[in-house]
């Protein structure tokens, strides 16, 4: 008989190695118009950006934490670092990186995944990038990919300025209107019309100073019929302070383009991720959302799609895991706004060891969006009764030229199952951990079998200790 | 004379503001406006009435929530309290027909309480003349004792200028069944909470809910199911039918807690959406405390199927006419439930 086993607490390994802090600058705790001033001029801001950070911050102030979701009690933004920025410049050879920085990014494997199978990368330590190259010839297509801050000031300025925030307005809610005020880091792409980038970009966010925020914008425009895949990951080591991820990704494709947006999310137990990702989707043009969140304390989380031109497609695939400690608010939004578009939502959620996992979602159709098409599925397994699974999904249909289907299902893991493969040798854990997989396999198909592989590993660190 | 604003059919579990699907604000008339008419009931010769019922049945949580509860309390005279006694079953519904005057503005509160082995079925009829209009409020209390069976089928087929405001509010002891059918036709505005407590092991709620709104009617729901019992089942069926400038907001949720092992839950809705102006929006949740339970729900919405569609057509009928066919035959499935053949004849007529 297999002993029973119980861990207390998982073993992150190479996610929660803590790195000796030696910023360059750090800005003082809280958020006040002070510290965003002093923020802007550190990295030496344009006016108008400014000035936007403190019209945001104005708004933050008067926006309401939202009272639907998850508790956030335990973010104290008064006790929030809102910039910190590491000892060194960005640069395009890992050569020139400090050690214990390249250190940190060779155990997360992206030096080696850029050499094998990307495109590009982007490695952001803190508030600021480190790291910034692409390929020569991704970069002789044209493909522009560089950091925010960069693009900012440089030849793309007026491109950057007519996109940044439009499509998530300081306005949408709270932690938008935060992110406008004190955003740094963060990648730019520009993909020129019928440039396909055949291999993924990928930017990576990594989080080492406790109590600190990260608050990188991505903005990313996908010309007319351009092709692009983009990788996000993130992590951050354990604290015993509440650290906090406010990102904003703006993703604009164009009339027949087509993104992929894929992202691993693995941020440490003490983090409050309060992100917002949102893409605009021109005529025939299509944006494919993969998303694996596993990490954080608390998350809000759920991309959004707005077709807006006739023919556009959206599909998100994603999967869920709370664990111990773990309140993971996630989904996707779906705004159909021209004829003919369609959208597929496939999700997968898992709680366990008291996990919270909620999965949030609407899909509008307006009523300028005949002959549209949604089809929504959404699956969730308790692997304990300790455990919470919530299944929140919303649609409003405007238009009686509409096909809408819906599907959730929410259930535990088969015993029968778990009782087949431990005749075939398998101990209950791995038993268990082999099902978790196939059920999140909608997920780690759609990735490249690299990142797939992590998401594996990840599942059987999470299932670990899953019997007792 | 004034209104009152109270927020109704809160939703368990809030979403995003910005849907406007959380809860609704409606505006009640002032007490001093109502005037409680005389209600025809015809009750089996079997069945005890009381004029009041047990103070414990107003603890029984509904689905339109507390301001609603408070309102009604206050514009109601007493509450009609129906008692099956043990063992008892009635061959007959008790009908309880309200035929509202005009302008008439009518709070009603009943109770149904049945004793171990017994079964009720209870018809209730809102109707009033076509061009009518007023305020009807009400709320059924139901307390399903062990083994015990309650029926009930609520109908409103009130006038164009009516609102009802019709609240459920109930629990089920171990092994009982409370079967709850709805048909909404008529009114301009119908506001409907219903919460039915599993409390016992292996209890069972079914609801199938039918409705067709045509021109600027407005049907909003909350319908809750709490699994507390084990081996309990909930089955919620939605079926309706929209037309010109009609809304419609359906609030389902199915709440399993921690200890209902071995319980069930299902929801389907089918709507089918027949002009361009309509408002369709469905909020179908499944809340989850418990590892072993099965939850499940399913929608569609808009068209019929195209299968459907292709085969009508090789037998000879327009689109037109098979989206006027089906409608019409859920509809009618929905009317045989009524178990009083003058008041299905009636609601098939109202439908015609």
């Amino acid at each position: 008989m297999k002993e029973k086993t119980k861990v207390s607490d998982i073993d992150r390994n190479i996610y929660d190695i803590k790195d000796e802090e030696k910023d360059a600058y750090r800005i003082e705790e809280g958020l006040t118009r002070e510290i965003v001033e002093k923020l802007s001029k550190e990295k030496n801001d344009p006016d108008w950006m400014r000035e936007f950070r403190l019209k945001a911050l104005d708004i933050y102030n008067e926006l309401q934490v939202p009272e639907w979701g998850p508790s956030i009690e335990g973010l104290n933004m008064d006790e929030i670092v809102t910039y910190v920025r590491p000892n060194t410049k960005m640069s395009a050879k890992w050569s020139e990186v400090p050690d214990d920085i390249k250190n940190t990014f060779d155990r997360l494997g992206i030096p080696e995944a850029e050499r094998q199978s990307l495109a590009g990368v982007g490695a952001q330590y803190d508030s600021e990038l480190v790291y910034h190259n692409v390929r020569k010839e991704v970069e002789e297509q044209g493909v522009i990919y560089t950091d925010m801050e960069s693009a900012l000031k440089g030849e793309y300025a007026e491109m950057v300025k007519e996109h940044f925030m439009k499509l998530v307005p300081p306005t949408d809610h709270k932690f938008a209107a935060l992110h406008g005020a004190v955003w740094s880091g963060g990648s730019f792409v520009y993909v020129p019309p019928g440039v396909s980038v055949e291999i993924p970009l990928q930017s990576y966010f990594r989080l080492n100073a406790p109590g600190a925020g990260q608050f990188e914008h991505t903005l990313i425009i996908v010309d007319e019929g351009a092709d692009l895949h983009f990788i996000e990951g993130c992590s951050a080591p354990k604290y015993n302070v509440a650290n906090l991820h406010a990102g904003c990704v703006e993703l604009f494709v164009g009339k027949g383009a087509k993104l992929r947006y894929s992202t691993i999310e693995n941020w440490s137990k003490n983090m409050y991720n309060l992100n917002t990702k949102r893409a605009k989707v021109e005529e025939n043009g299509r944006i494919e959302w993969v998303s694996g969140s596993f990490g954080s304390h608390v998350s809000y989380l759920y991309p959004m799609s707005v077709l807006n031109g006739k023919g556009a497609r959206a599909e998100f695939t994603g999967v869920t895991f709370a664990g111990n400690d773990q309140n993971l608010d996630t989904g996707t939004k779906v705004i159909h706004n021209a004829e003919n578009t369609s959208s597929y939502v496939n999700t997968r959620s898992i709680s366990k060891d008291g996990g919270v996992s909620t999965f949030r979602s609407a899909v509008v159709i307006t009523e300028k969006a005949k002959n549209s098409k949604s089809s929504v599925s959404c699956e969730s397994l308790m692997v304990d009764n300790i455990s919470r699974s919530d299944t929140i999904p919303a649609m409003d249909i405007r238009t009686r030229f509409a096909d809408v289907g819906h599907e959730a299902k929410i259930g535990k893991i088969s015993d029968d199952a778990v009782f087949y493969l431990m005749s075939r040798g398998l101990s209950e854990e791995e038993a268990k951990a082999l099902i978790v997989s196939g059920f999140a396999d909608n997920v780690s198909k759609e990735l490249p079998v690299e990142y797939a592989v992590e998401m594996n590993n990840l599942i059987r660190l999470e299932m670990k200790g899953s019997i007792g | 004379m004034g209104n009152n604003t109270i927020a109704v059919n809160k939703i368990p579990s809030l979403t995003w503001n910005w849907l406007k699907m959380n809860e609704t604000d409606v505006q009640i008339s002032d007490k001093e406006n109502f005037r409680n008419e005389e209600l025809v009931i015809n009750v089996p010769e079997e069945l005890e009435v009381m004029k009041e019922s047990s103070d414990y049945m107003d603890d029984i949580a509904g689905g339109m929530g507390d301001e609603f509860v408070k309102e009604i309390h206050e514009r109601a005279d007493g509450t009609v309290c129906f008692s099956a006694g043990e063992g008892v079953t009635c061959e007959v519904p008790i009908v309880i027909s309200g035929e509202y005057d005009c302008g008439c503005n009518t709070a009603q509160k009943f109770a149904l309480k049945t004793a171990p082995g017994s079964e009720i079925t209870v018809l209730m009829d809102f109707a009033s003349e076509k061009g009518g209009n007023g305020q009807v409020m009400s709320q059924t209390v139901i307390d399903a004792g062990k083994n015990s069976t309650v029926r009930i089928v609520q109908i409103n087929r009130l006038g164009e200028g009516f609102e009802l405001f019709n609240d459920i509010a109930g629990v089920a002891g171990k092994e009982a069944r409370i079967e709850i059918v709805h048909i909404f036709l008529g009114g301009s505005r119908t506001y409907q909470g219903c919460r039915i407590n599993l409390l016992g092991d292996k209890s069972f709620v079914k609801e199938d809910i039918g409705y067709f709104l045509d021109n600027k009617q407005c049907l909003d729901m909350n319908y809750v199911v709490d699994h507390n019992g084990k081996k309990s089942e909930s089955d919620i069926r939605v079926s309706g039918v929209m037309e010109g400038e009609s809304e419609k907001l359906f609030r389902g949720t199915i709440d399993f807690k921690n200890g209902c092992a071995g319980s069930k839950g299902a929801e389907t809705e089918e709507v089918i959406l027949r002009d361009d102006e309509v408002i369709n929006k469905t909020i179908p949740v499944i809340l989850c405390a418990e590892e072993d339970v099965e939850g499940s729900h399913g929608a569609t919405i808009g068209r019929l199927d195209e299968d459907l569609i292709f085969y009508m057509e090789t037998r000879g009928f327009e689109e037109e006419e098979i989206y006027r066919l089906i409608s019409k035959t859920k509809l009618i499935a929905f009317c045989d439930k009524i178990p009083d053949e003058d008041i299905r004849n009636k609601t098939m007529t109202f439908l015609s």
